[in-house]
């Protein structure tokens, strides 16, 4: 009724305006004030300049941030704490160690796994997470990790089916995530209240939504991943792509990605989709959540450096007892191998078709022309600077380098060991443990049994060990009949010289 | 009419929110009060100070206090208050001088916080025990000792027990509060009945749920805990999840003096760190001390004191020439592991410090298997974010450490796991130890150095208990009223007294200059 005066109108406004100010201020610093991340630095003391460079490299490999924080990070703290607060959901004990995730002394996070500050400290994947060989050199020695190897023991379907668990568990929630992080962390009222009101809802709400973008792992009869395998073109197909689920599997091990300047020129991808290096690490950085900037050009130069300086750790010398039929050896992998296998083979790098090679279709088959072209124009749009995918006639024929660690064998790691493979396919074992570390030195590989072949047996000390069966769709252990088999010119090997093989293929 | 009514509606509500405004601040301020019990001298901070941990699984002190006599029958029979567990109650003069606000054993401490007076164990609870010299009167009480008496299980299954009992209930326990006439403000009182006896049950219940990795292994007994299953069950990991042969983690409580120069060593058992102030803050975790709770100033206050505190000399006069004998045998036999003598073991001396491979030590592995690899790196996570004092020393190692042996007289029994009582029987070939012997007596034998081990040694103690080397049949160690038998025969898995088969063939003459030498460490 009484007339305001208009000038306090105005300065309400004005008080009105600092506080949002304030407030956007804030809140924007605590959500999205970045830093540059730390990473460990080493004592370049008493090293090359070319050691002390690769040890950079390699930890920026291992922990540097890709720059997906803001589309894939979990918070630091809340990270931490899920496996003691959904410890139930977890394979074992030992937390983030149970799905078999490489973790070095001293770290606070698993190799392949980043934390970086964008408003508050967040974890995000690094290609180590997939890209790093676990190995024990006895059942009772300690795990080794070498970086850019195939993650052997990284079960990565594990890992999210525990996260989805977790985010469907009605306990994902303030009143027993904060009681578990404040145990830990010095947390205060204000930052209580955000995760209370915000980050965990947000967080519950997104990784659901993740895992409902992941559902069809668990349809149409798929087989699990397991240890050391994803299903790398039905995550872009059916996750990235959102396309009907057509029912195709293709479950593959995770490659090596060591000495990849050997590879300079090859087809990539295990039926050669990608024909470009820079490609091929961008579009799997881009499914970790790092999206295209300038600083994302210079992350993926960074890795394209280190993956060309990586090498593979060679075969310890205890292992190397054979050695003396490595001459031997050498001749018989030139007159069987070297066509498609050797540094300077004339099929190396190319695919070789799928009626050839003879080993299981069903991930060759997964990809199709109508992939490329939705990929292709979809990471356009995204504004990812690469040569587009294009479908191939069959499976590629790598390079072998460090064979020793790349156990289990073939595309989809349905042969346990090399030993295995030059046996006639029919006569290989049909079913095996994978996801076991210890190195097999005798049959080239890692150990695939227990005391016992028949019936098989889980090995001793390899308790994340997962059974592998390769009449399970797209598990077939068909294929790729060489040395096992008669062929023209290349008559069966006898156990003489598969041994002699196998000492010449462990100095790879 | 309708104006009167307005009027009071509106005075009214300016009276409640003003009270409403009144009891939030007067909550504020009850809910920021933290003050722990502080002490003058550098012992008694020891004894009854605080690592913060009393903010974590504090009971109150009134609640605490008529435990005992509310559940006297969960006690280790023949036991009366918290005497019956092996905690050390000090006289009501020594407790006054030291400057104690409220009565209570050695190795608690006590903290006001929140409003209410919690009490909780401190470091002297493990690190504290007391001897019975033969011709004295009184036991004698030593800091930094292994706490020979506590039975730290049977304590914690007191309170599991009783948290799970009918009892555990408000007016039970307010009741006899009053009947002992403690002292308790009428807003605790509230406070207690209608909120906090519930929520100490069910806290109470939660922790015996996580740290039952007690009931896979041998009793532990008096002067033993298992560290590193604690570790797991922070992590919570379920135990049923972990193998069998990674289960039993139980070992003695350390002595804790000289600790200068044990930085860099290999420390724990199992020599798993070797940043001293790391394996501090881990062990400060058993007080419930999280990285928000730590009391640094408490912590630092003990390390500053503990870096060179000296292990007490032994307690009659020792034997200059055979000690003098018995310092060349040392030198030839033990020097190499265990360093010079008594008070020199400088980094960096021989194999001192160092972890022995299992393979070449011999003894027990279950504590070595107990700690994993897995457990290591999961510890990197523990004060992460906490800057410099974040755990990065953790690593699995493969065998036992070689310790310093500053006082080694009480240090009895001998070996990591407790197994051998005696200096004189770890001297026996390993098949000719004692195959059982009866823990947590006082009483010293000044001739085999360690504690008398017969059953006679432990009748008054309610916390004893018969320990039984693993694989050793029923019949050798009756079981009695004061001591119980701690696991099954023929079982006893990580009580093994194998191993360590150094100094076994001297003659029974230089075996006795020896344990004579030892006497000066």
């Amino acid at each position: 009724m009484e007339r305001k005066d208009p000038g306090r109108g105005w300065s309400g406004a004005l008080i009105a305006l600092f506080v949002l100010a304030g407030a956007v201020f804030y809140v924007n610093s605590y959500f999205f004030r970045s830093e540059p991340q730390k990473l460990t630095e080493f004592p370049c003391d008493g090293k090359t300049a070319q050691d002390c460079a690769l040890a950079k490299a390699e930890e920026f490999f291992k922990y540097g941030s890709l720059g997906g924080e803001a589309t894939a990070g979990i918070p630091y703290e809340l990270f931490v704490v899920l496996p003691e607060v959904f410890s139930e959901d977890l394979p074992g004990p030992g937390g983030y160690r149970s799905f078999g995730l490489p973790w070095e002394e001293g770290r606070i996070l698993p190799v392949g796994f980043s934390v970086a500050t964008l408003g508050m400290e967040r974890v995000t994947q690094t290609c180590a997470v997939c890209h790093t060989t676990s190995y024990r050199v006895s059942a009772g020695a300690q795990p080794q990790f070498a970086p850019a190897g195939p993650g052997n023991m990284t079960n990565l379907g594990a890992l999210l089916t525990f996260l989805g668990k977790a985010a469907a568990s009605e306990n994902f929630d303030a009143a027993h995530l904060l009681p578990a992080m404040q145990q830990r962390f010095d947390m205060t009222l204000p930052e209580r209240l955000w995760y209370r009101i915000v980050i965990i809802p947000y967080l519950r709400a997104a990784l659901q939504e993740q895992v409902a973008a992941l559902q069809w792992r668990h349809d149409k009869e798929r087989p699990d991943w397991g240890p050391g395998r994803d299903g790398s073109m039905n995550l872009a197909r059916l996750t990235l792509l959102a396309q009907d689920d057509d029912g195709a599997v293709d479950n593959s091990d995770f490659p090596s990605i060591w000495n990849i300047g050997g590879r300079e020129g090859h087809l990539l991808q295990w039926a050669g989709e990608t024909s470009d290096l820079m490609t091929f690490i961008r579009d799997s950085a881009f499914g970790l959540g790092a999206r295209p900037g300038p600083e994302f050009e210079t992350r993926m130069r960074k890795l394209r450096t280190y993956l060309i300086m990586v090498q593979p750790p060679e075969m310890p010398a205890g292992f190397r007892t054979d050695a003396a039929l490595v001459p031997s050896g050498r001749a018989l992998f030139a007159a069987y191998c070297a066509d498609c296998h050797g540094p300077a083979g004339k099929r190396t790098g190319t695919v070789i078709p799928i009626d050839e090679i003879g080993t299981d279709p069903n991930r060759f088959n997964t990809w199709t022309p109508h992939d490329d072209q939705l990929v292709n124009a979809y990471m356009a749009g995204q504004g990812v600077e690469r040569l587009p995918m294009q479908k191939q006639g069959g499976y590629i024929a790598a390079p072998l380098d460090g064979l020793w660690l790349r156990a289990p064998y073939l595309h989809n790691g349905s042969v346990p060991t090399i030993r295995e493979l030059l046996q006639p396919p029919l006569q290989r074992t049909t079913e095996f443990y994978r996801g076991c570390d210890i190195v097999d030195g005798e049959e080239l590989g890692f150990r695939w049994h227990g005391d016992s072949k028949v019936p098989l047996t889980q090995p001793e000390n390899c308790a994340l060990a997962f059974h592998y069966d390769t009449h399970d769709r797209g598990n077939g252990n068909q294929g790729h009949d060489y040395g096992g088999t008669d062929q023209p010119g290349l008559p069966a090997l006898d156990s003489a010289q598969v041994r002699a093989l196998i000492a010449y293929l462990k100095t790879l | 009419m309708t104006g009167v009514w307005q009027k009071w509606v509106i005075r009214c509500s300016f009276a409640f929110a003003g009270l409403l405004l009144l009891s939030g601040v007067v909550a504020l301020y009850i809910l920021n009060i933290d003050q722990p019990e502080r002490h003058q001298d550098p012992e008694s901070a020891f004894k009854y100070g605080s690592t913060g941990g009393d903010k974590n699984f504090g009971l109150p002190y009134v609640v605490w206090q008529v435990l005992p006599a509310v559940f006297p029958e969960l006690l280790p029979q023949g036991g009366e208050g918290y005497g019956a567990f092996g905690f050390i109650t000090e006289s009501a003069q020594a407790q006054g001088e030291a400057g104690l606000r409220l009565p209570r054993p050695i190795g608690t401490s006590l903290r006001n916080f929140q409003g209410i007076d919690r009490i909780f164990l401190n470091c002297a609870a493990c690190h504290a025990g007391r001897v019975r010299v033969p011709g004295e009167a009184n036991d004698r009480i030593y800091l930094g000792m292994p706490a020979n008496t506590v039975n730290l299980q049977a304590f914690q299954t007191f309170l599991t027990k009783a948290a799970a009992d009918e009892r555990f209930n408000p007016p039970t326990i307010l009741a006899e509060i009053d009947r002992q006439n403690l002292e308790l403000s009428l807003l605790n009182r509230l406070i207690l009945r209608y909120y906090g006896i519930g929520v100490i049950r069910d806290r109470l219940q939660m922790i015996g749920e996580r740290l039952s990795f007690g009931d896979h292994q041998p009793e532990f007994g008096p002067g033993r805990y298992d560290t590193f299953s604690s570790a797991k069950a922070l992590f919570n990991w379920p135990i049923e999840k972990i193998p069998q042969s990674e289960r039993v983690g139980v070992v003695d409580f350390p002595s804790i003096w000289l600790q200068a120069q044990r930085d860099g060593m290999q420390l724990h058992w199992d020599g798993n760190n070797t940043k001293l102030s790391e394996r501090d803050r881990s062990a400060a975790f058993g007080t419930g001390a999280t990285p928000p709770l730590l009391d640094r100033e408490y912590l630092l206050g003990v390390e500053a004191w503990l870096a060179d505190l000296e292990p007490p000399p032994f307690p009659v006069p020792i034997d200059g020439a055979k000690a003098e004998a018995g310092q060349t045998i040392y030198a030839q036999n033990c020097a190499l592991c265990h360093g010079s003598n008594g008070r020199d073991f400088a980094p960096g001396q021989g194999r001192l410090g160092t972890v022995i491979g299992i393979g070449e030590i011999g003894t027990d592995r279950s504590r070595l298997d107990n700690y994993t690899y897995d457990l290591s790196v999961n510890q990197s996570q523990l004060y992460a974010m906490w800057g410099d004092e974040r755990f990065s020393h953790f690593r699995k190692t493969n065998g036992y450490a070689a310790a310093p042996l500053d006082g080694i007289w009480l240090r009895a029994p001998y070996l990591h796991n407790g197994a051998v009582p005696t200096l004189r029987d770890l001297l026996r070939a390993p098949n000719d130890r004692p195959k059982a012997f009866y823990r947590g007596a006082v009483s010293y034998d000044l001739t085999n150095v360690g504690f008398v081990t017969d059953l006679k040694g432990i009748e008054t103690a309610p916390f004893g208990l018969c320990f039984r080397v693993s694989g050793v049949p029923e019949t050798v160690c009756p079981a009695s009223a004061a001591g119980k038998i701690g696991c099954e025969s023929g079982t006893c898995a990580g009580n093994g007294n194998q191993g360590h088969a150094y100094g076994i063939t001297l003659s029974d003459t230089e075996k006795m200059d020896l344990i004579e030498y030892l006497k000066t460490f």
